[in-house]
């Protein structure tokens, strides 16, 4: 949650920078360095970890384990993570300045020739430590979900939620070595003087096949847990099992099996063959019909339902609705053609903060509202969590949708001039961002009160859910079993502590 | 994402911070101050060997858990579960690593030729060595699983002893003859390659030899007997990988 207000105000400094033309807040190097951090700690420090950390409350819940198979695994795991972001952000106080390459670090950028500075060298390796993390979790998790299911809990009665967790886990498994070995030998270029992204032969294309073979991958990361989530929540406001749940999960399946075999879509315009072009352009449509059919599946859950309107509710609607939009223009893309006239402009930009910040974030903050009130047994207070909704909503869209119209502006570039007919755009975006942020703050000063007033104290099932993490039935015969408070007191204590932080 | 679970346990570890602590100070001093990198190493070795007391301890201490379900896993036990996972991640590690050096060297008009630059008799020899020093770890599982401490005291050290020589031959023969020759990390794609590789092989055989060591430490003092050696299955499963990328390794770099 704190790297979430980090990432997210250098967010908002670059929308400030971009908000009027020959802006000079920031010299481009500032601006750069300000892009990389944005979108390190926004995608591997805020919206993975803040699904897996849901996961390591609700996973062990859902399948009645008292916690994971190795509970000391996990808390190094927790800090590892922690202290890989501290020194990722400490990273731009070295002197001579921060990584400053994108969030991609594309070679020859990344080497000691273009970028000196020792603290884009201490950027990647806060990387590879996050990759240890994440290995530790995913190791954690899928061992806790295959052996620690409480009896009743077949692989049959796995909730989706724990699925998707699963599928999230086994993908992190795959992708993040990659990125360990990616950042093990830049460090070694970059320490010890070896040649692999500066020479001729192996360089940039080498990093760029590393890179996206974890960068692919991670979208999923991403996305899956978020996808979990919003089936919960439609699930338990629809009051009806997911549409088709058996193809659900197939299809989520092979979103996961095709993830990894698309990683070359982000490589159309550096000159691969044209077999290659072909083959993953291909791959990358064949994605979107199993994630098209996901989307349908959670759609029709609600068909014709009655349905509780809530805040979570509201969010993983919102999150479909993002999801439709960004997937579309992300299709487009498929297309190797299209991809040549779109590639570094703002349409990519507005495509993939469309799925990661909107699908993502709002699932996420939905996921949080819904077990809120399991994990703290306080209920937040509903009409401000709806007032967040409508602002966050309103203020996302205008700040991302205007990114669709400015296909003739370049990304990662500190500003622009009066005559490129920008202007209006980048202002209506920035004035987005100004509504958007602080909506975020709004919702955590919302779950913080509730833990402060009394008056707030619920039901063990205010939903009225039937998942066995409310319930406490595993076995399926209507009657509940007493692991349900086994071990999960802790977890609450910590999880109270980090949002007395947030207060702060 | 949750600190302090063991309260279920009823124990505090602070050790996950400590570790998380000395290896962040490690990776720091490796940038700007080599002293604070050693300190961050001492660190982390210190918490490591903590966690390595008390799960010495823990084991003693375990509760039997609740009927579950495991299918189709129900024979194993969670950590041999938990290591085949962790292997998975090791294989795509290295599977990057010689991806990456095959697609440099198909990439590359001209390379050296492999039996001029690269000692293969010192190379066959280690090859036999790590070969023999699986042996041994399976004779030692072979051995306590029939109740054999003594076998399983032979089979360790064995294996401790052909790790370690493998390490001397490596480190202490080939590295430096070839740094006389002029092949060196910053000498080229092929010296990047060789000394990365092998180099990341050889640090994963040096943990293998600590977790050895530690299995040896725990047999001398009676810690396995017949019923209770998943320990040595466990570490086994780690070396006989470490021995595989070898196996990977050695005609890539010494045959081809």
């Amino acid at each position: 949650m704190g790297f979430l207000i980090v990432a997210g105000s250098f967010g908002e400094l670059m929308r400030t920078q971009l908000a009027v033309p020959n802006n000079t807040l920031l010299d481009p190097f500032q601006y750069s360095e300000t892009v990389t951090l944005h979108g390190l700690l926004m995608i591997l420090w805020v919206l993975s970890p803040l699904g897996v950390g849901i996961a390591n409350y609700i996973v062990p819940l859902q399948i009645g384990a008292k916690d994971l198979a190795f509970p000391r695994l996990n808390a190094t795991s927790y800090f590892t993570y922690l202290f890989s972001g501290v020194l990722l952000v400490g990273s731009i106080f070295l002197p001579g300045g921060g990584a400053a390459t994108g969030w991609t670090l594309y070679a020859p950028l990344n080497t000691i020739q273009f970028s000196p500075q020792s603290g884009a060298t201490l950027a990647i390796l806060a990387l590879a430590l996050l990759s240890v993390s994440v290995t530790m979790s995913s190791i954690n998790f899928i061992t806790t979900i295959v052996k620690n299911r409480t009896k009743g809990v077949t692989w049959k009665r796995l909730p989706i939620f724990t699925w998707s967790i699963l599928m999230t886990m086994a993908l992190m498994l795959f992708a993040f070595p990659t990125l360990a070995a990616g950042a093990l030998l830049l460090t070694s270029d970059r320490i010890f003087g070896t040649i692999f992204f500066s020479s001729t032969v192996g360089g940039s294309i080498l990093w760029d096949l590393l890179f996206w073979f974890f960068g692919h991958p991670e979208v999923y990361i991403v996305v899956l847990p978020a996808i979990g989530i919003i089936a919960e929540v439609f699930m338990t406001s629809a009051k009806r099992g997911l549409f088709a749940r058996t193809v659900f999960l197939f299809e989520l399946g092979a979103v996961t099996f095709l993830s990894v075999d698309v990683w070359m879509h982000h490589m159309f315009t550096t000159g691969v063959n044209y077999t290659l072009l072909q083959t993953f352009s291909i791959t990358t449509l064949a994605i979107s019909i199993p994630f098209e059919g996901v989307v349908i599946g959670l759609v029709l859950t609600l068909y014709k339902s009655r349905i509780k309107i809530t805040t979570p509710f509201l969010f993983c609607l919102a999150a479909i609705f993002t999801v439709t939009l960004g997937g579309v223009t992300g299709v487009l893309q498929a297309f190797p053609v299209l991809d040549y006239a779109f590639r570094g402009t703002y349409w990519v930009v507005g495509h993939f903060h469309y799925v990661m910040a909107g699908t993502t974030l709002f699932a996420l903050i939905g996921g949080l509202y819904y077990w809120w009130p399991k994990i703290t047994k306080r209920m937040y207070n509903e009409t401000i969590g709806i007032i967040t909704f409508i602002i966050s909503f309103i203020g996302f869209n205008i700040l991302y949708f205007p990114y669709f119209f400015m296909i003739d502006m370049p990304r990662r570039v500190a500003t622009f001039t009066y005559t490129s007919g920008l202007a209006s755009l980048n202002l209506t975006a920035t004035v987005g961002a100004y509504i958007f942020g602080p909506a975020f703050l709004l919702a955590v000063l919302n779950l913080a009160f509730s833990l402060r007033k009394a008056s707030s104290e619920t039901n063990a099932n205010p939903w009225e859910a039937k998942e066995m993490e409310w319930t406490g039935d595993y076995s399926g015969t209507g009657q509940a079993t007493s692991t349900e408070n086994g071990g999960t007191s802790s977890i609450t204590g910590d999880y109270t502590k980090k949002s007395k932080e947030i207060e702060k | 994402m949750t600190g302090n679970n063991e309260h279920s346990e009823g124990k505090h570890s602070f050790m996950p911070i400590v570790i998380s602590v000395g290896v962040s100070i490690l990776l720091l001093g490796l940038i700007i101050y080599i002293p604070l990198f050693v300190a961050g190493l001492i660190i982390t070795a210190v918490a490591l060997l903590k966690v390595f007391k008390d799960g010495f301890e823990e084991k003693f201490s375990k509760s039997k858990e609740t009927p579950e379900e495991a299918w189709p896993l129900e024979q194993q036990g969670k950590e041999k579960i938990g290591v085949w996972v962790f292997l998975t991640s090791e294989i795509l590690i290295f599977g990057s690593l010689i991806s990456a050096y095959v697609y440099v060297r198909l990439g590359s008009s001209s390379w050296p030729i492999a039996s001029q630059t690269h000692n293969v008799i010192l190379g066959m020899i280690n090859t036999i060595i790590l070969l023999t020093s699986s042996l041994s770890i399976v004779l030692a599982l072979y051995f306590i699983r029939a109740g054999n401490t003594t076998g399983l005291k032979v089979g360790l050290t064995s294996a401790f002893a052909l790790g370690s020589a493998f390490l001397v031959i490596k480190l202490g023969f080939e590295w430096p003859e070839l740094i006389r020759k002029g092949f060196t990390i910053n000498s080229g794609l092929p010296g990047s390659t060789y000394y990365v590789l092998t180099g990341v092989h050889a640090v994963h055989l040096a943990a293998g030899l600590v977790a050895v060591g530690y299995l040896m430490l725990r047999a001398f003092n009676g810690g396995f007997n017949s019923s209770k050696h998943s320990g040595v299955e466990n570490v086994g499963l780690y070396w006989h990988f470490v021995d595989i990328v070898w196996m990977f390794l050695f005609p890539l770099f010494y045959l081809i």
